[in-house]
Formats: C-alpha cells, sequence, structure tokens
C-alpha cells in the first residue's frame, strides 16, 4: 500500500513545520494510524511532528495539560486525577492497544471523517485547545474551546497545528461509556459527563456522517446538564433526563445506524453514565 | 524516494524507499516476510512488529515514521532453528492452525509479557485484542499466552 507523497519532511521546530504545512497538499502527520484507513489520496506532503517534543502530561496549575503527540496508551497510563477518569476511560476503549501505542490525542481532534471517543470524553470535561499558527515570522499560540476545534475539523476550517490540551484538574468525577455494533467497530453512540464546581457537563458523539453530509459531532446537551444541576428528587431524574436529552441531541444517521436510534442511544447511555457515576460518587452531582 | 535508516532486529539498515511506503510492505520488500499483510486498516493485527518496544500495526505506519528508531520483527524474536519461547508456547498449546495470525500474536504477547510478567486471562485477551484469527476461536491462544508467561517466569526463577 503507497500513499503517493513526494515529500516526508520531520521539522525540529515548530516555525519549521508551520512553513512547512503552508505547502499546497501538506498534511500534519501525528501518529498515522488514520492515514492508511480512508482515503487521502489528495495528499502529497505529510509533516511529521514526532521531533517537536509534544508528549507528555504535567500538571500545571489548576489545569492538566496533556501534549498533542501523547499517545493513547501513555494517556490510559498517566497519573491523572481521579476526576479525570473519563480520559483513561475512552483511550482505553479506542481499538486495539497496537493502535493506541500510536493513536495520539491532538490526532484525535484533528481528523477529518470522525472525531472517535477521546474527543467526545475531552468535550465533556470542557478541554481548552492549544493550537501553534504563523510561520517563518514567527508562531502564535492560539486558544480554542474544544466544542470550536470540532467544528472547525468537521467544516474544514480548522487551522494551526494542535501543540495539547488541557483540562480543568478540579473535575470532582467524569465517565465514558459508549455502545458499538461489535468490539472491533466504531461507537454508535457514546457519552461523557463530568461534575465540578462548574456543574454537571454532558457531551454525546458518534461516527459517521450524517443525512446531510455533516459530521456526527460530539454535542454538548445543554439542558440535560442544566437539569442536573438541579435534579429532580428521587429517581424522577431518569425520565425527565431522557426527555430533555432526546429533544436536544441531533439525529444524525449514517450507515451504521439511524439518526433517531442514534438519539434514543445516546440518551440511554447518558441516563446509564450519570447513574453510574452518581452511585459511584456518594449520589451528588 | 527517501532514505530510511533504522535499527531492525539488531542490524542497522540503510534503505532507499518511496515516501509513501508503508511500514509492512517496506519489511517485506526486504525479505521480513514473516510480517503479514492483512487488513492494511489496523484492524487485524498481522502485520504488528515492535517499534522501539511497543506494539505498532507496520500497516498504518509510514515507513518514514519509523526512520531512526528500532524495529523488532518475527524474525527478530525467533525463527524455526532458534525459536523464542513464545513461539513454543504457540505450537504446544494448539494455537496455530494456518498460521496467518501467529506472527503478529506473538509480537503482541511479547510486549504484553514485557511489560507484565505474570498476566491474568484478562490481561491477554485485551492484549490480543486486535489481533483476529479464523482457525482457533482464541481460546488456544490465550492458553499459549498463558503458558509462554509460565515457562517465561519458570527461566527467570532458575537463572
Amino acid at each position: 500500500m503507497y500513499l503517493d507523497l513526494q515529500t516526508y519532511t520531520r521539522p525540529a521546530t515548530m516555525a519549521e513545520a508551520l512553513a512547512q504545512l503552508a505547502a499546497p497538499g501538506a498534511a500534519a502527520l501525528a501518529g498515522g494510524t488514520h492515514l492508511n484507513v480512508h482515503g487521502h489520496e489528495h495528499l502529497r506532503a505529510v509533516v511529521d511532528l514526532q521531533a517537536l517534543g509534544l508528549a507528555g502530561v504535567a500538571r500545571e496549575g489548576a489545569k492538566v495539560r496533556i501534549g498533542a503527540m501523547t499517545a493513547l496508551t501513555g494517556l490510559v497510563a498517566a497519573d491523572l486525577p481521579a476526576g479525570l477518569a473519563a480520559l483513561g476511560q475512552a483511550a482505553d476503549a479506542e481499538k486495539n492497544r497496537a493502535v493506541r501505542n500510536r493513536s495520539t490525542v491532538g490526532g484525535r481532534i484533528s481528523r477529518d471523517r470522525s472525531n472517535g471517543r477521546v474527543a467526545t470524553a475531552l468535550l465533556g470535561l470542557e478541554a481548552e485547545v492549544e493550537l501553534a499558527t504563523g510561520g517563518p515570522d514567527g508562531v502564535t499560540r492560539v486558544d480554542l474551546h474544544i466544542a470550536s476545534r470540532l467544528h472547525d475539523v468537521a467544516t474544514g476550517a480548522a487551522h494551526g497545528v494542535v501543540t495539547a490540551v488541557r483540562v480543568p484538574a478540579d473535575v470532582r468525577w467524569s465517565g465514558y461509556l459508549a455502545s458499538q455494533l461489535s468490539a472491533v467497530d466504531a461507537p454508535s453512540a457514546d457519552v461523557a459527563v463530568s461534575a465540578g464546581p462548574r456543574g454537571v457537563h454532558i457531551a454525546t458523539g458518534g461516527h459517521g456522517r450524517g443525512a446531510a453530509g455533516t459530521l456526527a459531532l460530539p454535542t454538548t446537551a445543554a439542558a440535560a446538564t442544566a437539569l442536573l444541576a438541579n435534579p429532580p428528587a428521587g429517581d424522577s431524574w431518569r425520565a425527565a433526563l431522557r426527555e430533555v436529552a432526546v429533544a436536544e441531541l441531533p439525529a444524525h444517521g449514517d450507515a451504521l445506524v439511524s439518526g433517531d436510534y442514534r438519539r434514543d442511544l445516546a440518551a440511554t447511555l447518558v441516563i446509564r453514565l450519570v447513574a453510574a457515576c452518581l452511585a459511584a460518587h456518594g449520589g451528588a452531582a | 524516494m527517501i532514505q530510511f535508516e533504522a535499527t531492525v532486529n539488531g542490524r542497522p539498515v540503510r534503505w532507499d524507499i518511496p515516501a509513501g511506503e508503508f511500514l509492512t510492505e517496506t519489511l517485506r520488500s526486504h525479505g521480513l516476510i514473516g510480517t503479514k499483510r492483512g487488513c492494511e486498516s489496523g484492524d487485524c493485527g498481522a502485520c504488528a512488529v515492535l517499534l522501539d518496544g511497543v506494539e505498532v500495526n507496520s500497516c498504518v505506519l509510514l515507513a518514514a515514521q519509523a526512520s531512526g528508531h528500532d524495529i523488532v520483527t518475527i524474525e527478530g524474536i525467533g525463527d524455526a532453528r532458534a525459536p523464542h519461547p513464545i513461539q513454543e508456547a504457540f505450537v504446544d498449546a494448539g494455537a496455530v492452525q494456518c498460521g496467518f495470525c501467529t506472527p503478529g500474536m506473538v509480537v503482541a504477547t511479547h510486549a504484553l509479557l514485557a511489560d507484565n510478567a505474570a498476566p491474568t486471562r484478562d490481561d491477554a485477551r485485551h492484549a490480543l485484542a486486535g489481533h483476529l484469527c479464523r482457525c482457533t476461536g482464541y481460546v488456544k491462544c490465550l492458553d499459549a499466552v498463558e503458558l509462554a508467561a509460565e515457562r517465561t517466569a519458570a527461566a527467570k526463577g532458575g537463572a
């Protein structure tokens, strides 16, 4: 198997990388696990980011900074705060170990097809994305909310090189849950939920393209999040949450599942995950 | 063409390769045909090799990305004249039928035992997930991982 690449480069600095990426038909190369899976016949040049020192996980004040080239197995093995469990759960559920050893956090939020589980977890944790932009005249750092980044990727408007993501270190608990047709399939729907000082956040995702050709992006279920901030007494929050989740979630269908099925599945996963997290953390959001 | 320089099975190599070639093809075109060409999408595990000691699917890795690194293929783990204990365990456990998936499974087991000398059945299952076998039904493969771990531990204990 070959790609019709004319050049492969491995720059030593971000300024070099950005200059090389300005060439027509050039793309940034992280782990590369997606390169052979879908059609990338248009690519003529790849700029390998492996020499830029973008891997690693570190605490930075009230945030945890995860370098863009951190492999998913590195994320699973990282000494993350317990409240960030959703990240490890999502990373560990991606495909298989050999792919997780190469697939990177930055790559999972830069793909032009589907973003996958880690993107959903990052959205559920209200992550920030750190980008490097610019060129020969200098490198500028830009911070974006994860939702903006995913939207830009889906619409072809993404720019710059992802250098890291940052997630709040003070999240009290979080979790991730997915449903797929078989163990080797991408999820038909997945959800991530987190609770912290800024409230409860719920994100849902699913692979594939919607009927109108739009990506089934991870979506923040704002009304469901608001409901959980002041949940009804007893167990009635389950029915209330299903109602608002179904009303709010998009119905993107694709070759895997219909839009209605995906929406209903996501609502069910949200309820199951919230119930499991509440049970594990003393019933308090 | 670009120049590929790496250590393959302990030997430094310098090969001219197309920039867009994936590592499976590079290895196979240089005689290392134990690395199998399977799904070519990172799903079946037949092409697994060790890159700096870590298991990767060579079909979804541009060879150029592996330049400058240490690569071990199934031939570097053991061969018919000097089989590795993991390979012997796969034979003795009856985990080899057509054999197409076996190199990848042996590579995965090698990576697992390097990290975890006493894996549980679940650890073994987790490690072999992503290695598809159409012959054995996987039970014998999991038995082989356990047998390899026992023999490796016994050999270390006796050393």
